[in-house]
């Protein structure tokens, strides 16, 4: 039993960055019906920027916490930059015009974080001390806490602006009906704007949650992605709350099927993320929160 | 005094389609100005042409301030409201919601007044505030479309076919209240219809458009007892 509870615990905490990346990739197709294919990517790039403020040998070598808070900052102004410059004239292009821009995106950022960053492997220092918490034989470690700790307050924050704030009723808005939005004064381009920015930091953040155990390298994000874009179909891409709660779902399924199918074993863990998909979108193409539309007419 | 709007030899289209030809008018202070004509007439263009939605060549000018060359959500924080057709709403906000979008550009603390207001003109929206906007019937669409632009405290309301799915109660229990409104806060309205016997009982002035040209003009009475318009609109 104590096994089975750890296995569950460990895919919570994994679970909880796969659902900050899907929160990331929710974000960005809520508000312009784009799959973005470089947030992890972007994410990456994040994470380096992050891990060149903190490392004390190589770059500025600021306490871990400002380090990941300038990070986060950069991450804003990076997918802001990004909206306006790239995506911003592909806004009113086909889907498949704009899959190939992000998977661009995906080239260009690998190979420029590559060329800026070099790359090797670099480790990043936890904001979370070492050691762990015992429980009835079970244990739990102040990294996994933290994680699930700081995505679940962010979780919160998200909620508060989307749900109390001007800022977030126009982005929701903006995104829903871009016409109308227009219409009652609402600069419609600088909401979207916004959107990459607050997606970009998310991701920024998932980067430097899970670097102290993946290391920071221009690869490091692509298997959390693949994780990312299971639990943004399970919990159903234009749902937020969906996004963690699908990341949840997914961490914990990864956790107990190579735990307990031997045959699957570390090896072919990601093969579970892809079947997931695969029944989703066969069983519930929404997802477990997505909606489908149903407008009176 | 200027007029509130005043539109110039206004041309527009869509791609290599020109649907509005040099069309001219003017809606002065606390005037309803109705434009009647048939489907394909060019109606639903003027008023795109006028918010900024579409290109448009020609002058348009609110209070004396051109609007050409300015986007459309600069044109409504300089005062032009548009209520447009096909409703609108935000489905999967709620009506209050909805109307907070209306409030996004005012001072904070007027929200709630503004709120209350707009509740106050369309009492019947009150007791669904907490409802999805995609849930409501046609006709408390229409009320939230109206009620939202005038949150944004237009200048100049544009109406587009409010009438348009409405069946004949709600539609004049509507009308009334455009009169209402318009009596009461002299808020200056352009409303584009093909529903003329119920535009015409409050419109100050009209103009018919036909095939994207201004072929007759008169005041509301006038028109009302024009014989082609009667032929053609009113079905007598």
């Amino acid at each position: 039993m104590a096994l089975f509870l750890q296995r569950v615990i460990d895919g919570i905490g994994n679970g909880m960055l796969y659902g900050a990346v899907a929160l990331a990739l929710v974000l960005i197709y809520r508000a312009t019906g784009m799959v973005n294919f470089a947030q992890g990517e972007m994410a990456m790039f994040c994470t380096f920027v992050t891990w060149k403020l903190a490392d004390h040998q190589f770059g500025i070598g600021l306490p871990i916490v400002v380090g990941i808070a300038g990070g986060v900052a950069f991450g804003f102004l990076f997918g802001m930059a990004l909206e306006r410059v790239v995506i911003r004239p592909f806004e009113s292009a086909d889907h498949l015009r704009q899959m190939i821009v992000t998977l661009g995106l995906f080239l260009a950022i690998n190979a420029l974080a590559a060329w800026i960053f070099t790359a090797d492997t670099q480790r990043l220092a936890s904001p979370f001390p070492s050691g762990a918490l015992h429980l009835g034989g079970v244990s739990l470690s102040y990294q996994e806490l933290g994680v699930v700790g700081v995505l679940l307050v962010m979780a919160l924050l998200l909620r508060e602006l989307f749900g109390r704030t001007r800022l977030g009723l126009a982005m929701r808005g903006a995104s829903m009906n871009p016409e109308s939005s227009r219409l009652l004064g609402v600069d419609v381009s600088r909401m979207l704007m916004v959107g990459w920015g607050l997606s970009a930091a998310i991701g920024a953040l998932a980067g430097a949650l899970v670097a102290p155990a993946v290391f920071v390298s221009p690869g490091m994000m692509q298997t959390l992605l693949l994780y990312g874009f299971a639990a943004a179909v399970l919990g159903g891409f234009d749902s937020a709350p969906g996004a963690l709660v699908g990341g949840v779902v997914v961490g914990v399924t990864q956790a107990l099927v190579s735990g307990y199918v031997s045959a699957i074993g570390t090896q072919l863990q990601l093969a579970t993320a892809f079947a997931l998909i695969l029944a989703v979108l066969l069983v519930r193409p929404q997802g477990l929160f997505g909606r489908v539309p149903v407008e009176r007419v | 005094m200027s007029p509130v709007l005043e539109v110039h030899e206004l041309t527009a289209g869509y791609g290599s389609l020109t649907v509005l030809r040099e069309v001219g008018f003017t809606v002065g202070e606390g005037e309803i100005v109705v434009i009647l004509g048939a489907n394909g007439a060019g109606k639903t263009t003027t008023l795109r042409a006028l918010s900024g939605l579409i290109p448009a060549a020609g002058s348009v000018a609110l209070h004396g301030e051109e609007l050409q060359g300015r986007r459309a959500d600069a044109r409504a924080r300089l005062g032009l409201g548009h209520a447009p057709e096909g409703r609108g709403t935000f489905g999967d906000l709620t009506v209050d919601e909805n109307l907070r979008m209306g409030g996004l550009r005012l001072p904070r603390r007027e929200v709630p007044a503004a709120l209350d207001h707009a509740y106050g003109l369309f009492p019947q929206l009150a007791p669904l505030r907490d409802r999805a906007a995609g849930r409501l019937s046609g006709g408390e669409q229409q009320m939230l479309t109206v009620a939202r632009a005038l949150m944004t405290r237009p200048r100049l309301l544009l109406l587009d076919e409010p009438s348009m799915g409405l069946a004949p109660q709600v539609t004049a229990e509507l009308f009334a209240e455009l009169g209402r409104i318009n009596a009461e806060s002299r808020t200056a309205m352009l409303l584009v219809e093909q529903n003329a016997a119920v535009a015409l009982t409050i419109a100050h002035r009209g103009h018919v458009l036909e095939s994207g040209r201004i072929v007759l003009t008169g005041t509301g009475p006038e028109l009302a007892g024009n014989a082609s318009v009667r032929r053609a609109y009113l079905g007598v």
